[in-house]
């Protein structure tokens, strides 16, 4: 077993035949961030839950740093860590206190537990409120509890299912900015899914597309967009001759098609088209008016693999939120 | 992972729940009200009627005093009642999915039901201790209480809640809501408590209730308590095992059917708990 995480023709059907996750199959390298993309009810959810012991696969197989999860799924345990959707920190504890608790469930020596603990909590600023009851937050920074909870064990492998839903954006960048650390400094492996697509695009090593239980395409973020054609410029030209020849016969450029005024041009490297063009233009005298260039991004390729929109699914999952702090509140009032 | 690190996960967890417990400002309250509530309400009523039957020579207690006779039985049904409860820890551990966390987590899935059930015992001691000093104010007769009885009513109130309490965290693994849960408290807490020694001789019984009173562990731990802490001149009637014809029991003998039964129970609890909290 090479990867850090090696899933083989994963399957979870549940009661009544449906299939959740529907022949999985990827490789993580050690010291990777891999991105798990997918709408909501893709199977994200409970590919993590069987990777992490949670769930038993209906068939296939899973591998965490070479350990087989079916056959010793103690061993698993102790080298991975997990940041859960939900909000599971203990309302009835102080931050510290859950932090501890984790501390204890692991076997952190203490002495390093506390440091660890003080250390993390002042990352993510809720040193001050530290001793305070869980109760007490605010959804922002329970969140952010959750999220150093699972780190207080440095797992070889962390994984992290929605780990910045509903956080500002100052805090997501610490968050992310303290788990590329701890990849730099112990070589840690993340896997996470995310509903924020530009953020899987500048953290993930590489991402996998997940719909339907099956995964669409995998490969970095670049290879993602190249698989949907490349970049495409635009040019309007003013009193100029039809140039598609000319723009087509241009390095790198795959097509280039008229539309009045304006000619869109496919092509491998954008960067460099749009300077070809320019150039070309002063050469031949094309009277260009305007010049643009368009990179595919991930929401396109999102769409592409998905057929379905990032902004429904955020919907969604803000109805989820809602529900979610609904019970948090319920449990308040106990 | 050395046993040091399992009491240290054991310690830890347990500590939760207690901490869960103490800091309840509501839970303090229920502490100190519902012995009142039982001793000083029932306690003293039931008295009351007993002493009318009594004036008429029905009912052969041998004591006179219903009241401490009831005392030492709602000290036990007190543990009961509060071990109960011990399964809606992880139903809502399991929703609020904390479960799932402790799950992913190399704790052995035998040390979470654990946990529960020694945080569950620890409380329903404290709870019944607390009865028990209300009943001392209200008038539980302790002319002839020694240290040996205050300890066999120590022990029988400890294996009573570690019985019950391992009986229904292993309940709550398998419930997942809430309601569920509360329906089958209620339904079972009553007979639990009636089909038993705590509030009545059971050698009054009808043949088929003793039979079903002997089953009880809750019959043996009041017999065992209440010939220990009340005045031995009032010997307590005998109660034996009327299924296998045994005669009355000693207080020794009736701690041992307690324990070895607290011991089954918390055995099979356990096993089946940490099958539950398995991957599915």
């Amino acid at each position: 077993m090479s990867g850090m995480i090696e899933a083989r023709g994963l399957v979870k059907e549940y009661a009544g035949g449906v299939r959740a996750v529907d022949g999985v199959d990827f490789s993580v390298a050690e010291g990777e961030i891999f991105g798990f993309l997918g709408p909501n009810g893709a199977g994200k959810s409970t590919t993590i839950s069987m990777i992490t012991t949670l769930s038993t696969p209906t068939s296939g197989s899973v591998f965490v740093d070479g350990i087989d999860v079916a056959r010793d799924p103690g061993a698993v345990r102790k080298v991975i860590g997990l940041v859960p959707q939900d909000l599971t920190s203990d309302d009835d504890l102080s931050g510290r206190e859950n932090m501890l608790l984790q501390a204890d469930l692991y076997g952190v020596p203490r002495r390093e537990a506390k440091e660890r603990a003080d250390e993390l909590l002042e990352m993510i600023q809720l040193h001050d409120a530290a001793d305070r009851l869980v109760d007490t937050y605010s959804g922002g920074m329970r969140k952010r509890l959750e999220v150093i909870e699972g780190l207080i064990h440095r797992p070889k492998v962390l994984f992290l299912d929605e780990p910045t839903l509903g956080l500002d954006v100052q805090t997501r960048k610490i968050i992310w900015d303290h788990i590329l650390d701890m990849r730099r400094e112990h070589g840690m492996t993340v896997f996470l899914t995310t509903h924020y697509l530009e953020e899987a695009d500048f953290l993930c090593d590489r991402i996998a597309i997940i719909d339907g239980g099956r995964i669409k395409i995998v490969g970095t973020p670049d290879e993602l967009k190249t698989s949907l054609g490349g970049d495409k410029v635009y040019i309007e030209t003013e009193g100029v001759d039809d140039i598609c020849d000319a723009l087509s016969r241009l390095s790198g450029v795959r097509s280039a098609s008229r539309d009045g005024r304006t000619y869109k041009i496919d092509t491998e490297d954008g960067d460099r088209t749009i300077r070809d063009v320019l150039s070309a233009a002063a050469d031949n005298d094309w009277h260009v008016v305007n010049a643009s260039l368009n990179h595919p991004s991930l929401t396109e390729v999102f769409l592409e693999y998905t057929g379905k929109n990032v902004r429904d699914q955020m919907g969604d999952s803000s109805k989820e939120e809602v529900r979610r702090q609904n019970l948090q509140s319920r449990r308040r009032q106990k | 992972m050395t046993a040091s690190e399992y009491s240290r996960q054991l310690l830890s967890l347990t500590g939760r729940e207690l901490k869960h417990w103490y800091r309840s400002r509501m839970q303090i309250i229920v502490t100190i009200v519902q012995p009142l509530v039982w001793l000083g309400l029932f306690g003293l009523s039931a008295e009351v009627f007993v002493n009318m039957i009594e004036s008429k020579g029905g009912l052969d207690l041998a004591t006179t005093d219903y009241f401490s006779f009831l005392s030492v039985g709602i000290i036990l049904s007190t543990a009961l009642t509060t071990s109960l409860t011990s399964g809606m820890s992880v139903v809502w551990d399991r929703r609020f999915g904390f479960l799932d966390k402790l799950r992913a987590s190399p704790v052995p899935r035998g040390v979470i039901p654990l946990s529960k059930v020694l945080a569950s015992t620890v409380k329903a001691t404290v709870q019944a201790m607390a009865v028990f000093a209300v009943a001392v104010a209200l008038g539980l007769d302790v002319d002839g209480l020694t240290m040996h009885g205050v300890s066999v009513l120590l022990a029988s109130v400890i294996l009573i809640g570690l019985t019950f309490s391992s009986i229904f965290v292993a309940l709550g693994t398998a419930i997942k809501s809430f309601d569920t849960y509360m329906t089958l408290n209620s339904l079972l807490s009553m007979p639990m408590m009636f089909v038993s020694g705590v509030m009545f001789p059971t050698y009054k019984f009808p043949a088929w209730l003793k039979a079903a009173a002997d089953l009880n562990p809750l019959t043996y731990a009041s017999d065992a308590a209440r010939a220990a802490c009340l005045d031995p001149e009032w010997l307590t009637p005998a109660h034996g095992f009327s299924l296998l014809s045994v005669p009355n029991l000693s207080i020794a003998e009736d701690l041992l059917v307690v324990a070895i039964g607290a011991a089954v129970v918390m055995a099979l609890s356990l096993l089946f708990a940490g099958r539950a909290l398995r991957a599915q």
